[in-house]
């Protein structure tokens, strides 16, 4: 008869023994490896979960994009005309422009049968003191839409004026304020004021826009032409919703050159700049969310960590201790065995071997089984799929070789001090007190 | 060589902590030869298990010499002692002490574990089992036994070494008038085969010409 047959027989025997010391083998590898996996699996999900995120962002930004696009294009497209001798620096810097230009150019434009043009606003601006409140303002004269001829459907039957102009013209007499001059003077439509030395009626005030319109005061063009000295004189045409799909400033800026060749054209700034700030903000709070969720994930799989840190050897040390408790009292109850066998000639070594390969046994078993339930478990606690391509990759094969040392290790070191006990026990003792 | 066991002034004393020394041996001498049968009668408590012991390498005397098959196993390491016993010495137990979980043959083979066997000791096992008369029941667990069997099976585990002195403690002070013949009889057999029996028993009826008796640890015969 084989040792391997004696241990199996017994294993058989004492099966309920056995399946307890593999019980807590299997949770102490299970506590082992699952808590790496664990975290593996945190973390494998984390990326799963960021790159749909981002994936997501991506496609909500593009389809922002496009509504911003389709957006842009039903409202049209709209462009600054201003004088070339103009400095594009300068008119950045102090927020209009400065360079003027005849009257006469938007009523060209008007006329020109220019395709892309739908609207024209012609201004005048210019940064003055608001004598009477000592206060800086960008005053802004204009006499309203300036008709496009061949935009009939726009225009009123007799052809001088929109039916619906997408900015009122301001009769002569009244203001509109922009908000910081508002605030800063304690004006609301309906005041009246005094602007260099004429009573004017606040007719309304702009909402904040956060640029130079802020300090704007809009009048009727023909007054502030008076009051400037400027007679005929304009610096700016305000072209909007102009009708373009593709290359808006280029083909705008050929066909406006084509009439009035003494010209600039650009986009205006705000627009593109709301655009792209809209654009940005988007993605800036998607940005803001996922590092949200990376660090709450980042702080989930620090708390895993130090409770598996914990955990873990706790586990594997009540393991031991309850194995070790085992032993002895699979010990215990073959002390008479272990006489008989010393009797009839069996020696120290195999005996010892009987005890050290059962736990081996019961190692490698117990290193099998703990080795899948440490990968579900793991997987398990972050709600992973057990049937998914990501577990199948959580799954290191060279922990198993780790586990196949380590728990028949952890058994024989626990089976160690029971069986040199049984050794050193005096047979001639056993078999008297049998 | 004829002679298998010598026992020469062997003393043993058992001291236990707190109690006095109980003298189980006394300056005991003795010599069983191939053929021999020799019955040591006592009372319970008079040193028979202890001479039993010492004879058969388990327990280290105090004082004088015991020599089994021409060899002083108290000279010898542990693992030596055991392969002496595992060779030269079978032991028949009053309580047979078979392994509740191996069936009768495993439990027969038992004494290969010792790893003294060079040829394959199944199918002398088997043929030990068939002269006591269980042939049949070779898968049987010992707790399908009745006692009479299982004594038998210790027996034929005691002889599956085919060793040269067979030390029995007791080995029919469990059996019924049937089974204790039968188990007397494979003794003889054994003895007259060329082997030595020691037979340690309380049981006068076993009462043979050539016997000792062992009163408070002092042999006579």
């Amino acid at each position: 008869m084989s040792l391997w047959r004696l241990i199996f027989q017994e294993i058989l025997y004492r099966k309920i023994g056995f399946l307890l010391g593999l019980l807590s083998v299997v949770a102490a590898m299970t506590a082992w490896i699952g808590a790496p996996v664990l975290l593996r699996a945190h973390n494998r999900q984390t990326d799963i979960i960021m790159t749909e995120r981002a994936r997501a962002t991506q496609e909500e930004m593009h389809r922002m994009e496009d509504d911003y696009r389709l957006i842009m294009r039903d409202l049209g497209y709209n462009v600054m005309i201003v004088s070339e001798d103009q400095d594009l620096s300068r008119l950045r810097s102090l927020g209009h422009p400065e360079v003027t230009m005849p009257f006469e150019y938007v009523e060209r434009l008007g006329t020109g049968g220019i395709e892309t043009l739908n609207h024209l606003l012609p201004v005048l601006q210019e940064r003055v003191q608001w004598p009477e409140h000592d206060l800086e303002i960008i005053l802004s004269g204009t006499p309203g839409q300036i008709p496009v001829s061949h935009r009939l459907r726009f225009l009123t039957p007799d052809g001088s004026a929109y039916r619906n102009p997408i900015m009122e013209s301001i009769p002569k007499g009244e203001l509109v304020l922009g908000h910081n001059v508002a605030q800063r003077l304690g004006l609301n439509a309906g005041d009246e004021t005094v602007l260099m030395g004429d009573i004017f009626r606040i007719r309304a005030v702009n909402r904040a826009e956060g640029t130079s319109d802020d300090i704007a005061v809009w009048c009727h063009l023909d007054w502030m032409q008076q009051q400037l000295d400027m007679p005929g004189r304009i610096n700016l045409i305000l072209a909007l919703e102009c009708i373009c799909e593709a290359d808006a400033l280029g083909r705008i800026t050929a066909d406006v050159n084509r009439i009035l060749p003494e010209v600039q054209v650009m986009e205006f700034s705000s627009l593109v700049k709301a655009r792209a700030l809209a654009r940005n903000r988007a993605a800036d709070a998607h940005r803001t969310a996922m590092d949200a969720e990376r660090e709450h994930r980042r702080e989930v799989a620090e708390a895993y960590r130090r409770f598996t840190s914990i955990m873990s050897p706790l586990i594997v040390l009540v393991a031991a201790a309850w194995l070790v408790f085992l032993f002895l009292g699979n010990v215990r109850e073959r002390t008479m065995e272990i006489g008989v066998l010393r009797a009839i000639g069996v020696g120290e070594h195999t005996i010892l071997c009987v005890f050290l390969f059962k736990s081996l046994i019961m190692g490698l078993i117990g290193a099998l089984l703990g080795f899948f339930a440490g990968h579900a478990l793991g997987a398990w606690w972050v709600e992973m799929n057990l049937f998914s391509r990501e577990f199948v990759d959580l799954i290191h094969f060279r922990t198993l070789w780790i586990a196949l040392v380590a728990a028949p290790a952890l058994c024989m070191l626990a089976a160690w001090f029971p069986a040199v006990r049984a050794i050193r026990r005096d047979p001639a003792r056993i078999l008297c007190e049998g | 060589m004829t002679e298998v066991l010598q026992i020469e002034n062997v003393t043993k004393a058992y001291r236990r902590r707190g109690r006095e020394t109980v003298t189980a041996l006394r300056d005991v001498s003795m010599r069983l030869e191939r053929g021999d049968l020799r019955y040591v009668y006592g009372p319970s408590g008079s040193g028979k298990s202890t001479l039993l012991l010492c004879a058969g390498g388990l327990l280290r005397p105090d004082r004088g010499v015991v020599t089994v098959a021409g060899r002083n196993p108290y000279a010898l390491t542990s693992e030596a002692r055991s392969q002496l016993r595992a060779r030269h010495v079978g032991f028949v137990f009053q309580q047979f002490h078979l392994m509740p979980y191996l069936n009768i043959l495993d439990n027969v083979l038992a004494p290969t574990l010792a790893g003294v066997n060079t040829v394959d000791p199944r199918p002398r096992a088997k043929e030990l089992i068939e002269r006591f008369g269980l042939g049949s029941r070779l898968d049987h667990p010992p707790s399908e036994l009745s006692i009479g069997e299982r004594q038998r099976v210790a027996l034929a585990r005691a002889l599956l070494q085919q060793p040269q002195l067979l030390l029995a403690d007791e080995p029919t002070g469990n059996l019924d008038d049937d089974n204790g013949r039968l188990v007397m009889d494979a003794l003889r057999e054994f003895a007259q085969a060329g082997g030595a029996v020691m037979v340690v028993t309380h049981d006068r009826g076993l009462r043979a010409s050539d016997s000792f008796h062992l009163v408070d640890g002092v042999l006579t015969t």
